[in-house]
């Protein structure tokens, strides 16, 4: 065919139209109060008052069927708490014969926990859960296997009822297409906590910090509740778990203890670790030996050497690295030379970096410590009185410049064992990631929080300000029996501030 | 003729067209058995997905209708692992499926307004002469323009400078990144088509099953004819070309390529980094012990904040035709696109008549023209000249 240009000329008003429907679904998730508005703005009893309302939400939202109205206007009543207008709603639809769809079931499952939370369980009618039960059994016996969303939501409504077992099964239903979200994994650990069955209840609560689910409130508050009922029942259970897993409560959860606890307080922990209600020291948290040669040789594989080991460095490095560590002499510091020698920024001069760096090792070498430097080679075209300086009295491994030196410095710090420095203001995020095991990534942070030192500033005259750790780590521990709770305000949710208790 | 061209071609492998056939799914008539290939536990999978699909629908959220589903975008959905990532997909096929009908409503109204105009009828018999119709220009066909770029391709087969694309990364990538990689082949084997002095580019450790050379076969469909002048080898470039002469551009090392040399061959990897920033350009030369080298981009650019330093690989194509043409950097480097550098003002090349788009040569004046005089004085003057 021939090259050849077409004139365009478009009819602008049937064109905006096109373009209204095309970006409609966009304006309305952008307007998520919309739906909820119009049901609410004019009050609603009989089924031609729900008539009128929904040909009002298809005039005005493009993306709103008759095929899923139904599920549309339970959702939007549900996520604003009004429960009344859902249950009249399902109550028209149960006069006007329409079947319910598979979305809308779903709603009904979690419009029952909703009501149930509401009414805090006081108000539990056995017809419910029957009903419930027969609707479950009936889409299951349709449709085989049920979808995850659908699954979740009908593990939030059996969990209040007391067929709740089920819910275990529906779990590993979910686990075949994906991993169950949060609340479905906490509405079975709430219904096994409030049932007894403890051992259950905890192992769930790990499988789900280990695929990342953050546990809602709603299962500690079903255990302190057993708790308070029970009294056989210790809440020292629940503290391990929090400390465990560096578990940091809200507002809410601190609330719901405080009803168990008459004397619990409110304290503040000194700059030494001292806390101001028991007068206790909080001690450090130091890793075991095993520990560390966990994380050795985790950093080895995972950071170190990866997936290439031509990503980060070079196996030929890789063996000089190993020729110094089998020297095996014991530092005590270990300093990050590039992150100590930029931290007046990257554009510095060579001499700038150099003095920053020697004058961070002398600092250290007049407390008579053992000093190890890692850096790049370029670092030797530094200006040569602060090289010589820094090669004189302190311990050098240099990388090259195409390599990554951070994998070696944490290599080093660790084999330093625990009472070891490691000097630099770098926070490892990246490295904490490949980390890939939960467990790990806790190790390593607590680890490095209690051992880091950050360099500060270097002022004119040669002298150095540090920043130096906290001596203990925030996390729930005990000191002497008591218990210390760290915490985050509804306002503050940066700085921790801590609750001091004693269990009986 | 064709014994010729066919002897110039270097194809490894014979790959024949294959026309896949597109099964509709169509108010849930999905072909699950044969997406899953006979699995049993994928089957299950696939049919609990397609329920969890229309439960997103029924819910209100955007996901396309079942007829716009095909067994291509169900097996993709089958491989994802994470909910979110089923939403997300499933939320992109709406806004194709959208999108077509969108074009397809312009498309209806063109056609409309098309066929509501009324044309003059023949008068005598006689022809339509317009520019779209009977006029007395040749034209130039698409396919005569091709055959002169596909002769100057064979030229630098013959007797150009050979460089290669190394694929071998498509593991690398996500599926979003092989396409756009796909695409910027494709751009690249254009731009070198279209220059006046094209390189041999021979595209090496390709994969011919996996995305990346799939998607680059939608894009070219001729890619595998013996006609077509176009190199793709399964193989490694250290089989093809001896390991003195190879040079692997990575942006990750610290050489710059200052002066170009007409003798080696440059190795560019078909990478599209902007998910894995880790440097396995780098890595792999290293590994294979290979001369590495990086563009000098900042000694001649001024590179802004927040830029990145990555180039596209059309971009590197270009630039290395040009510096391979010209041997100046500065001309070289106009390919790197203004917006990543400070100042965003476009500096004149003094090498002009090599662009492609042609530049008037008539110099633009600075100052715009005026009258001489008091305007009411010309209007005198064009009175009396009219009374004359």
């Amino acid at each position: 065919m021939f090259r050849s240009v077409f004139a365009r000329s478009f009819k602008s008003g049937v064109l905006l139209n096109v373009y209204k429907r095309q970006y409609a679904f966009v304006r309305e998730r952008r307007n998520p109060e919309s739906i909820i508005s119009t049901l609410t703005s004019t009050k609603i009893t009989t089924s031609e008052d729900w008539e009128v309302v929904k040909n009002k939400i298809f005039n005005d939202f493009n993306t709103i069927k008759p095929s899923n109205i139904d599920a549309v206007v339970l959702t939007n009543c549900i996520n604003y708490k009004h429960y009344d207008l859902a249950e009249n709603y399902l109550e028209y639809l149960k006069k006007s014969g329409v079947e319910y769809n598979l979305a809308t079931i779903g709603k009904i499952f979690k419009l029952n926990f909703c009501t149930q939370n509401e009414s805090k369980g006081k108000d539990s009618k056995r017809n419910t859960h029957e009903t419930l039960y027969a609707m479950y059994e009936q889409v299951k016996g349709k449709y085989g296997t049920l979808d995850s969303i659908t699954n979740e939501h009908v593990i939030m409504g059996l969990s209040v009822t007391d067929k709740w077992e089920i819910c275990k099964d529906i779990l590993n239903e979910i686990k075949l297409t994906c991993v169950p979200n949060s609340i479905a994994y906490s509405c079975t650990v709430k219904a096994a906590f409030q049932n007894g069955q403890f051992d259950y209840a905890w192992n769930l609560l790990n499988e789900m910090l280990e695929k990342n689910r953050k546990p809602n409130n709603m299962c500690y508050i079903a255990y302190i509740d057993k708790c308070i009922e029970d009294k056989s029942i210790s809440l020292e259970k629940l503290f391990e778990f929090l400390g465990d897993n560096d578990l940091i409560c809200d507002w809410e959860l601190i609330q719901n203890l405080r009803k168990y606890f008459q004397e619990t307080k409110f304290v503040k922990i000194t700059q030494k670790g001292l806390c101001t209600g028991c007068k206790k020291v909080i001690p450090r948290i130091d890793l075991s030996d095993e520990e560390f040669d966990v994380l050795k040789s985790k950093i080895f594989e995972r950071v170190i050497v990866g997936k290439d080991v031509f990503r980060n460095t070079s196996p030929s490095e890789l063996q000089l690295f190993q020729k110094m560590m089998n020297k095996n002499i014991n530092y005590d510091v270990v300093i990050d030379g590039l992150n100590v020698a930029y931290s007046a920024g990257t554009k510095t001069s060579a001499f700038v970096n150099a003095h920053l760096l020697s004058s961070v090792v002398r600092y250290y070498i007049e407390q008579n410590k053992k000093v190890l430097v890692l850096g790049r080679t370029h670092m030797e075209r530094w200006p040569k009185k602060y090289f010589d300086f820094i090669r004189a009295n302190a311990e050098i491994f240099l990388t090259q410049n195409i390599s990554k030196d951070d994998p070696y410095l944490l290599y080093c710090a660790l084999h330093a064992g625990s009472n070891a420095i490691i000097v630099s203001r770098d926070l490892m995020r990246s490295h904490v990631y490949l980390l890939k095991e939960n467990h790990h990534k806790r190790l390593f942070t607590r680890w490095l929080t209690q051992s880091q030192h950050q360099l500060v500033k270097v002022l004119d005259n040669g002298d150095v300000i540090i920043k130096k750790p906290l001596p203990y780590v925030e996390t729930t521990q005990k000191v002497d029996g008591y218990w210390h709770l760290p915490y985050y305000t509804v306002e503050n949710q940066e700085s921790v501030n801590w609750m001091c208790l004693k269990l009986k | 003729m064709w014994r010729f061209l066919s002897k110039c071609k270097k194809l490894v492998l014979d790959a024949p067209n294959q026309q896949k056939l597109r099964t509709f799914c169509t108010n849930g008539n999905v072909d699950v058995s044969k997406i899953s290939g006979g699995d049993e536990a994928l089957e299950h999978k696939l049919k609990v997905i397609i329920l969890e699909a229309d439960v997103m629908r029924q819910d209100g959220k955007t996901v396309p209708s079942p007829e716009f589903m095909t067994s291509d975008h169900w097996s993709e959905l089958l491989k994802l692992e994470t909910r979110s990532s089923r939403k997300k997909y499933l939320q992109f096929l709406f806004k194709v499926e959208k999108k077509k009908e969108g074009q397809a409503q312009k498309k209806e109204i063109k056609r409309v307004e098309r066929e509501s105009q009324d044309f003059e009828p023949n008068v005598d018999g006689a022809m339509r002469y317009d520019l779209g119709h009977n006029n007395i220009f040749l034209r130039f066909f698409d396919s005569t323009i091709n055959h002169m770029y596909n002769n100057k391709l064979m030229q630098a087969m013959q007797f150009g400078q050979k460089i290669v694309i190394d694929c071998g990364y498509d593991e690398n990538m996500t599926k979003r990144e092989n396409i756009n990689c796909a695409k910027q082949l494709m751009f690249c084997f254009a731009e070198n088509r279209i220059h006046n002095d094209p390189f041999d580019i021979h595209f090496s450790n390709c994969h011919l099953d996996r995305d990346l050379i799939k998607y680059l076969h939608k894009h070219i469909p001729t890619m595998y004819d013996a006609d077509f002048p176009m190199n793709i080898h399964e193989a490694s470039y250290l089989d093809m070309f001896p390991k003195n002469e190879l040079v692997y551009l990575t942006p990750h090392c610290r050489e710059e390529l200052k002066e170009y040399d007409h003798n080696a061959v440059y190795i560019i990897g078909a990478i599209v980094d902007k998910i894995n920033n880790e440097p396995l350009s780098l890595a792999k030369a290293k590994r294979e012990g290979l001369k590495m080298a990086k563009l000098p981009l900042d000694r001649y650019l001024q590179w802004g904040s927040g830029a990145g330093k990555s180039l596209t690989l059309n971009q590197m194509i270009s630039i290395m035709l040009d510096i391979k043409t010209t041997g100046n950097w500065e001309h070289s480097l106009r390919h790197v696109p203004r917006r990543k550098l400070v100042n965003h003002e476009m500096q004149p090349s003094k090498f002009s008549n090599y662009r492609q788009t042609e530049v008037s040569n008539v110099k633009k004046s600075t100052s715009s023209w005026k009258p001489k005089g008091d305007p009411k004085n010309n209007l005198l003057n064009l009175r009396k000249i009219m009374n004359e």
